[in-house]
């Protein structure tokens, strides 16, 4: 089995104000090794809410009701929270948008990478700083060494993401979650970053990234499957290249502007996918 | 490569919480509806309401049901507590039952009022001070900070050294000591708000400053403001009765609680217990009557704490 | 920031010349003629009249507040008709009073509730969980609700005349025990410097119950603000960022805390500065004679020259504790530079 993550009919209500949201409705995606795959949805709780499921975050007023989410063929919805923090991190990781409010603002940052890189390796301070620094030069972090002890509102945007994804690489995990990694950034510093993350993952095929992202854009020049999700489910899934020449959905359609388009510089499509909270 | 996400970048990120939020501020009609069920939920504040409301009731009908007068004093003093008088009588011989029940009717008018006041005050002064960019702003902080500079307490009965201890430069006093706290709350509400995506969309349609300004900052930063009313009005309540009882207050033979703890306190000395007890069990109660409520329409503007 | 604290104490002296002036103005509206009531209502108004004129009372306000500046550059005060010295010299003799027992007061509530709020918040759900939760939720509602002059009462009610435990509650000491040689003016220091432990004794003796009603009322909001404080931080997007990618639950602690100590600070440093003067009634109750009670008696009385110094007094106090929450600030949180 190719199959890095399997999530099957993965359900997760949330109970507010006396009404439920079926946020995931019978939710079905996988990921396989060596490949990046997109999510694509609408703006607001949905993808990020799948992230939070598989990473067995998700807290009340949510309730992850029904389903499977087979990492390695491990289910992790049946595992018990020591297992899960083993796995976070390590095997499992997770970037996000807005940099500066992921890191501690009170800590320098290179001691916030090495904190995580010992949590799941038994090194020594000394020896973690220096694959951080490592880490740092990787990611194109410039005079890497300085940076080291820099706070994070010291760091531009675009540095500040570059440690964020120092955080979900360090230690090497197989499958990366990256929700939204390049929101809000400048579009040169978006290029530069998806472009560090591909190469970065194209040197170890046998990890994968979940991209999540609502820029078309970015799927099409990345992501080798796509998986679109609206209401709670994933409505269609394929390759990149397939789902942009034919979309069998009437929602992927109109997502995608009424002309097929082809991967690659695009004529515009209609509208973003940020049209709000559907249901 | 173009991105494709226009919409989205202008309009801003609408993360969950801002939905919930918004959709909790800008109700259709079920708010009302909202509104009773969760207060039907949560017991706290029910206790809260029947206490409030408990009080406001014997600040009206005290005087007909109590069993003496309580200004009338009787030649019965310093007696513990009996069948003929309940809660004991005082070193005049008041009853001090029927003074525990009329006191209400003074505090609240005082505690209510001021708190309105100080709100009326320090509210529309928050907001200029908080959306202003300029010296207006700046100025009117600085002068509230003033205020607050001042020991609130000095401050209180100096005030009404000059303006008479009567029950409405009690409410005037009151009110002035506590409008800064209005306007630093609403101010920082404002600021708050004022950053905030939808704001800045809003902008971005075209509204003006000041509509701005009223339609969607103020019913915005009103609930923490109101949690804070009712947290005020208890304070006020005790603020009356620390500055009744250091004399500087209400005058006797007027029934207020800060006064009969006043009058009981040396009598605790030599164990006379029943009239300092009475009276600061009534302040407490009331007090906390007033902060259990404060505490529900709290969790009630949190949506996500429901 | 050793230039933005010069910068800061620079400001203070004109910052008190604006509420020096504010309050010069306010007081001189209490209706009473100082000379008046130190003569009584009796003496003649010709004596009334001389009096006047010799504290200067008949001069334009504007020269009487020249005077006063001129004087309080000296050091001088004026004089405090009620007590008969100078003002200064009552303060010298009630400011340390005060301020040991509010001190002791402050530091006894962050005690109390920083650990305590802190186990609440960490303890989180289960049985000890939800009963200290339980207890810090009523203990919240009555701390708040029960006035502190009242809780004192009964608090002396108790332990003093039930129990008989605790010194009478009059003062600083008992009446027959000697005191130590001024050095502080703080009982308690002075006694140590000096080796006296009969007065040592005495002195916290008398300091239980006073400081107890502080530790009481003040604990509360002390409490809640900790339990609050760590709440958000444990809700803050890094946290859970950290939580997702597998950060050990100590130090997902460690960092809660160091985050969440910013609006502690804050709100104990505002704490502080009320207190000077919240304890007013504390001292009342317990004949403490500190400037509390000095404030109250001078206002009673029209004694402005004392109320003025007071209100003066604890106005720089209140700067100046600002001041150094400010410091604090730059020294805990990075993000601020001066």
């Amino acid at each position: 089995m190719d199959n890095l993550l399997t999530v099957s009919e993965l359900e997760t209500h949330f109970y507010v104000g006396g009404r439920t949201t079926k946020v995931l409705n019978g939710l079905d995606l996988s990921v396989r090794r060596g490949e990046i795959v997109g999510l694509v949805g609408p703006s607001g709780t949905g993808k990020s809410v799948l992230v939070a499921s598989i990473l067995g975050l998700v807290k009340p007023p949510g309730r992850i009701v029904a389903g499977r989410v087979r990492f390695n063929g491990e289910d992790l919805l049946k595992v018990n929270e020591a297992r899960l923090k083993r796995l976070r991190g390590k095997d499992i990781s997770l970037i996000a948008a807005n940099p500066h409010t992921l890191l501690n603002p009170l800590i320098p940052v290179g001691a916030q990478v090495a904190n995580f890189l010992m949590a799941h390796r038994p090194v020594s301070k000394k020896v973690a700083l220096d694959q951080v620094l490592e880490m740092f030069r990787a990611v194109g972090i410039p005079d890497p060494a300085r940076r080291l002890g820099n706070y994070p509102h010291e760091l531009s945007g675009g540095m500040a993401q570059r440690v964020v994804i120092s955080i979900g690489l360090i230690c090497s995990p197989q499958l990366l979650l990256a929700d939204e990694p390049t929101f809000g950034l400048d579009l040169t510093i978006q290029a530069q970053v998806l472009e560090l993350m591909k190469s970065l993952l194209a040197q170890r095929p046998e990890a994968a990234m979940l991209l999540v992202t609502r820029d078309l854009g970015i799927v099409a020049n990345y992501c080798d499957r796509v998986a679109i999700m609206h209401q709670g489910r994933i409505i269609e899934s394929g390759e990149t290249a397939d789902v942009w020449r034919a979309p069998k959905q009437a929602y992927t359609q109109e997502i995608l502007g009424a002309a097929a388009l082809d991967r690659g510089p695009s004529p515009t499509p209609k509208a973003s996918v940020a049209t709000g909270m559907d249901g | 490569m173009v991105s494709t996400d226009i919409g989205g970048q202008v309009a801003g990120r609408l993360t969950s919480r801002d939905a919930a939020l918004a959709a909790a501020f800008n109700p259709p009609r079920g708010q009302l509806a909202v509104i009773t069920r969760y207060i039907r939920t949560h017991r706290a504040m029910q206790v809260g309401l029947l206490i409030v409301l408990g009080y406001a009731l014997l600040a009206v009908i005290a005087r007909l049901i109590a069993p003496y007068n309580p200004e009338t004093a009787t030649s019965a003093t310093l007696q513990p507590p009996s069948l003929r008088h309940l809660f004991g009588t005082d070193v005049s011989g008041f009853d001090i039952l029927s003074r525990v029940i009329a006191a209400p009717r003074v505090d609240i008018t005082i505690a209510v009022t001021a708190t309105l006041l100080a709100l009326v005050i320090g509210t529309p002064l928050g907001v200029l001070a908080g959306f202003s960019r300029g010296v207006l702003g700046e100025v009117v902080s600085r002068i509230f900070d003033l205020i607050q500079a001042f020991p609130f307490f000095v401050l209180a009965i100096t005030l009404l050294a000059v303006l008479g201890p009567s029950v409405v430069n009690l409410i005037i006093v009151v009110a002035v000591v506590n409008a800064p706290i209005y306007l630093r709350l609403i101010k920082s509400q404002t600021l708050y708000l004022r950053e905030r995506t939808f704001i800045q969309a809003a902008r971005v349609v075209g509204n003006t400053e000041f509509s701005l300004m009223f339609r969607h900052l103020f019913p915005n930063a009103l609930p923490p403001v109101l949690a804070q009313v009712s947290i005020n009005v208890a304070w006020a309540v005790i603020l009356t009765a620390g500055v009744s009882f250091v004399g500087a207050g209400v005058r006797p033979p007027t029934p207020e609680w800060g006064l009969m703890i006043s009058t009981g306190a040396s009598n605790m000395f030599s164990g006379q217990w029943w009239v300092a007890l009475f009276p600061g069990i009534a302040l407490a109660v009331s007090t906390a009557g007033y902060a259990l409520i404060a505490d529900g329409l709290r969790d009630l503007s949190d949506p996500t704490r429901r | 920031m050793l230039r933005y604290a010069v910068r800061r104490l620079l400001i203070i002296p004109p910052q008190l010349l604006g509420i020096s002036l504010v309050t010069f103005v306010i007081i001189r509206q209490v209706p009473g003629n100082p000379a008046r009531a130190q003569l009584g209502q009796f003496a003649s108004q010709d004596a009334v009249q001389r009096l006047a004129t010799y504290l200067g009372l008949n001069r334009p306000l504007p020269e009487q507040f020249l005077i006063y500046l001129k004087n309080l550059l000296r050091g001088d005060l004026g004089q405090s008709w009620f007590t008969g010295h100078s003002v200064s010299s009552d303060l010298l003799v009630r400011f340390p009073s005060t301020l040991e027992l509010i001190t002791l007061g402050f530091l006894g509530s962050l005690i109390v509730a920083i650990p305590l709020g802190v186990l609440i918040s960490l303890r989180g759900a289960g049985f000890f969980g939800r009963i200290a939760e339980r207890f810090s939720f009523v203990y919240g509602l009555m701390a708040g609700a029960i006035p502190d002059f009242w809780f004192a009462l009964i608090l002396v009610f108790v332990f003093f005349h039930l129990l008989g435990v605790v010194a009478a509650p009059v003062g600083q000491l008992d009446l027959a025990v000697n005191p130590p040689p001024r050095i502080t003016g703080m009982l308690v220091l002075d006694s140590l410097l000096t080796f006296n432990w009969v007065a040592l004794l005495s002195a916290i003796g008398h300091l239980i119950l006073p400081v107890a009603t502080l530790v009481f009322v003040n604990a509360a909001p002390v409490l809640r603000m900790t339990r609050s404080s760590i709440a958000n931080v444990m809700d803050s997007d890094f946290i859970r960022f950290s939580r997702a990618n597998g950060l050990p639950d100590k130090l997902i602690i460690r960092y809660a805390l160091k985050n969440a100590l910013l609006p502690i600070i804050t709100l104990s440093g505002v704490l502080y500065t009320i207190l000077l003067s919240g304890a007013v009634l504390t001292e009342t109750i317990f004949s403490w004679g500190g400037v509390g009670q000095y404030a109250v008696q001078s206002v009673v009385n029209a004694d402005w020259f004392a109320l003025q110094a007071v209100v003066l007094l604890t106005a720089s106090f209140s700067l100046f504790v600002f001041l150094v929450l400010d410091l604090l600030y730059a020294v805990v949180d990075p993000r601020i530079k001066y």
